[in-house]
């Protein structure tokens, strides 16, 4: 276990460098730069405020003429003493800003994770056991949500459960340590869209692998023997089936990562994936690589972590 | 098999817990999003909660904009008042000394502080003045301010501006143009100017609470105990959200969770059947074409005034401003507003597409054209530009839409020699200062460098007239821009805001007035 995260962390290190060489360099050859975002903000117009010598006079000022690795260069070894600079445009501390929005993300993903875990998984198994009607009931509503455009329905919740019925907040972030009630309330909607838009892949996966499970020579012997039905799906074939839906949990948790860039944006969270978009529309490129690098660090933890579950559940992974 | 279900249990917990501790490390984010959270109730304070535009200002720096942030927190010199006209704030008084408009002088209010307690100076306009001209601070106000040969301190409450040419708008420079030095920063920041970023540095009613901020979010204003007219300051707390969906904005308002939002067009109508009040529209923006190849370099015929003249005959602009923006627009053929100057009521262009036709033959293309105009990708842009190229090809012109993902296209925009013409968005300006923008020679918007004589004269003349003598100056300007037909102007829409009347006043006068959150009061 020692050697593969070692092993893992060393990987890791490599990763992180191509990844940031690599949005370095695709954000740099994207056409426009920061310069232009400096000189345009505040103008609300379409059309140029600024003229040409202007705009060369700034591009010096920020180092964008310098060539494109001596700028990476600059970067790196600044970011590898764990700095990640300063935002030209926002004149924000990019650790600061990312260390203010990763909370909100992470509380939304995490929590949208579970939730659709939860939901799913118990979709899947309810699929698998009962099988016929109602099996084919949680199949169409479990494909249904996943059919259903996300920001239809976010507007939808909004405008039920906060603007008709008045139960829960449209928009914004209540931090935990203002308000755990606040917070709580302000998560509700964000992650029951989650929840309805993601299930249905739990609950397909869940519902394959069960059906294998309760087919085991096992499961026969235990039945054979007696054991209560519920125990044999929750505690046997459940188990038995956990494998690939823990995958799917890895998968899920970094995929609502890209999820939560739409989710922050139509319910007003301000959490780091409107600030990357934001950051990548402004071509500030300090805010876009520390972000890269915070999500890529999510990443390899996350698949780390499903590593060591893996070995967890099943001992014959651990073994060499 | 007892351990499995327990550790389940656990791990819930551990879950929860987990996202809660994660979000505890965030600090305050509180966005008031709890429908009645106590601190946010504006029952029990006078809260304004505003919802000001999809996208958070760059910078708090009042150099670089900084939006309804820095007018709450920035006094200015000279304030314009959603009537147009300016009024005393920290400059007491201010005008041109002689004839000419080549010298400005501004009078300070006495006994004003900063809030660290340093007074306010006219040493303190110098630093202002010289801090926005630095080409690495980014501030559009640069090219105006690079007029000023000279400043002379008068006394210590007096400055006087020493212009190297004419301009005429130096009050205008001095109120809350955006990046202008009309904000007074304490000078005692500019020698480390990067914490004006994201901190406020003004003598201003309000002070940023970074408690309760989230930069690029929503900022919390609290007033400022120090404030020289505490009869001004008239919330107990300021919210300003920028919320990145409108429609979420809208949503929020109508449950109560904001007490105001500026919206488009695209919400008033909504807005208003869910029983909120309107006003607005305002900040009159001008929307069409800029016809940039006059001399026909890409497309031989746009070189002929005659043509540009037909394409503004041909396209019926009331059609098309009551399909796209309703009342919360009007057509237009001029690069100005009513109630701005150089305006002009009359129509210069009415839709008579016989008479576009007519021209074209007279000019030789009586079997059409084709020429190719570049536009930013939005749904707005594309659909007017469509609606343009509709009308267009009734009389035989083929326009071709070359649509660029917004963010890639200002880039050179006003370099870019390629194309006939380009998307026009422009908030309305006087005459004189559209002219460095749009139609002298050099301006940034005029690709080709197409010089007009008339026009130049013109310019001249407004730069160096008094006010009365440059309101007919306007007209002749507007006109002769409409003459040559180098714009394909289509309508003038604004920004409108709605708001819970029980809770706030927005003063409004106009189609020229703009929605300055500075303005807004309690309702009664």
């Amino acid at each position: 276990m020692f050697r593969l995260i070692t092993r893992r962390l060393a990987i890791s290190a490599v990763l992180l460098f191509v990844i940031s060489l690599l949005t370095f360099i695709l954000q740099s050859l994207a056409p426009g730069d920061v310069a232009e975002t400096i000189l345009g903000s505040g103008s609300g117009s379409v059309g140029r405020s600024y003229s040409e010598e202007q705009y060369q006079q700034l591009r010096q000022e920020l180092g964008l003429d310098q060539p494109l690795l001596v700028q990476y260069w600059n970067w790196l070894t600044s970011a590898v003493l764990g700095d990640l600079g300063t935002s030209p445009v926002s004149g924000l501390d990019v650790t600061a800003a990312i260390s203010s929005r990763l909370p909100v993300t992470l509380s939304l993903v995490a929590l949208g994770t579970l939730a659709t875990a939860i939901v799913g998984v118990g979709l899947g198994v309810v699929s698998a056991v009962r099988g016929g009607r109602l099996g084919r009931v949680v199949d169409v509503l479990s494909l249904l949500g996943s059919a259903l455009p996300n920001f239809w329905l976010a507007l939808l919740f909004m405008a039920l459960f906060a603007v008709t019925l008045g139960l829960l907040p449209a928009t914004g972030f209540v931090s935990f340590t203002d308000s755990p009630q606040g917070w709580a309330e302000s998560l509700v909607l964000p992650v029951t869209t989650l929840v309805v838009a993601g299930a249905a892949t739990f609950a397909k996966q869940t519902r394959d692998s069960m059906l294998t499970a309760l087919t085991h020579d096992s499961v026969r012997m235990l039945r054979a023997n007696g054991a209560s039905e519920a125990s044999i799906v929750w505690r046997h074939a459940l188990r038995n089936a956990a494998i690939p839906v823990v995958t799917l949990v890895g998968l899920v948790f970094i995929g609502l990562f890209s999820g939560a860039v739409f989710i922050e944006n139509v319910f007003a969270l301000p959490g780091i994936g409107r600030l990357a978009v934001q950051a990548a529309n402004q071509h500030d490129l300090p805010v876009v690589q520390g972000v890269v690098v915070a999500l890529t660090l999510v990443v390899i933890v996350t698949n780390l972590l499903v590593d060591l579950t893996y070995g967890w559940l099943n001992p014959k992974v651990r073994t060499p | 098999m007892a351990h499995d279900t327990h550790l389940s249990r656990r791990n819930f917990l551990w879950i929860t817990a987990g996202a809660a501790a994660l979000s505890a490390c965030s600090g305050s984010n509180d966005t008031g999003a709890s429908a009645d959270g106590a601190s946010d109730d504006p029952a029990a304070a006078r809260i304004l909660r505003y919802h000001d535009r999809t996208s958070a200002p760059d910078s708090l720096d009042p150099a670089r904009g900084g939006g309804n942030v820095t007018l709450l927190t920035y006094d200015m010199l000279i304030r314009k008042a959603p009537d147009g006209s300016y009024e005393p704030q920290l400059a007491t008084s201010w005008g041109y000394v002689g004839s000419g408009n080549t010298t400005f002088e501004i009078a300070l209010r006495p006994d004003v502080s900063f809030t660290d307690g340093e007074p306010v100076t006219a040493e303190a306009v110098k630093a202002n003045i010289e801090y926005r001209r630095d080409p690495a601070v980014g501030s559009q106000s640069a090219p105006h301010l690079a007029l000023i040969s000279q400043i002379e301190m008068v006394d210590e409450l007096t400055v006087r501006l020493h212009l190297s040419e004419p301009n005429p708008l130096m009050p205008e420079l001095f109120s809350q143009s955006p990046g202008g030095p009309g904000l007074l920063i304490n000078p005692a920041v500019l020698a480390d100017p990067s914490v004006l970023a994201t901190e406020t540095y003004g003598v201003g009613r309000y002070m940023l609470d970074p408690a309760e901020t989230v930069l690029g979010d929503h900022y919390a204003l609290v007033p400022d105990p120090t404030y020289w007219n505490a009869d001004d300051i008239v919330w107990d707390k300021v919210l300003i959200h920028y919320m990145p969906e409108e429609s979420a904005a809208l949503a929020a308002l109508q449950s109560g969770q904001l007490d105001a939002a500026r919206v488009t067009f695209a919400s008033v109508e909504a807005g208003k059947a869910a029983g909120l009040a309107a006003t607005g529209p305002g900040y009159p923006i001008v929307l069409g074409l800029n016809l940039i190849d006059r001399a026909g370099q890409t497309s031989p015929a746009l070189g002929d005034e005659r043509v540009r003249q037909a394409l503004n005959y041909a396209v019926d602009r009331e059609k098309i401003v009551t399909a796209l923006v309703g009342d919360s627009g009007r057509p237009t053929d001029q690069l100005s507003a009513p109630g701005q100057p150089g305006w002009h009521d009359e129509p210069f262009y009415p839709y008579d597409p016989d008479r576009a036709t007519e021209l074209l033959t007279d000019a030789g293309y009586a079997d059409g054209f084709a020429f190719t105009v570049r536009i930013p990708q939005s749904e707005e842009h594309v659909r007017l530009t469509q609606a343009i190229a509709d009308n267009l090809s009734e009389i035989g012109v083929e326009m071709k839409i070359d649509a660029i993902p917004p963010d890639q296209y200002q880039g050179d925009d006003a370099t870019n020699r390629g194309y006939g013409a380009l998307y026009l968005g422009w908030g309305v300006e006087p005459p004189y200062r559209m002219a460095s923008n749009f139609w002298l020679p050099n301006a940034t918007n005029n690709a080709f460098d197409t010089l007009d004589q008339d026009l130049v004269d013109l310019n001249q003349q407004s730069a160096a007239a008094d006010e009365d003598a440059r309101a007919d100056l306007d007209q002749q300007i507007i006109a002769r821009v409409a003459e040559l037909a180098w714009f394909l102007p289509i309508v003038l829409h604004g920004e409108s805001v709605l708001f819970n009347s029980d809770v706030v006043e927005v003063p409004w006068v106009d189609f020229a007035s703009v929605p300055l959150v500075s303005e807004f009061r309690p309702a009664g």
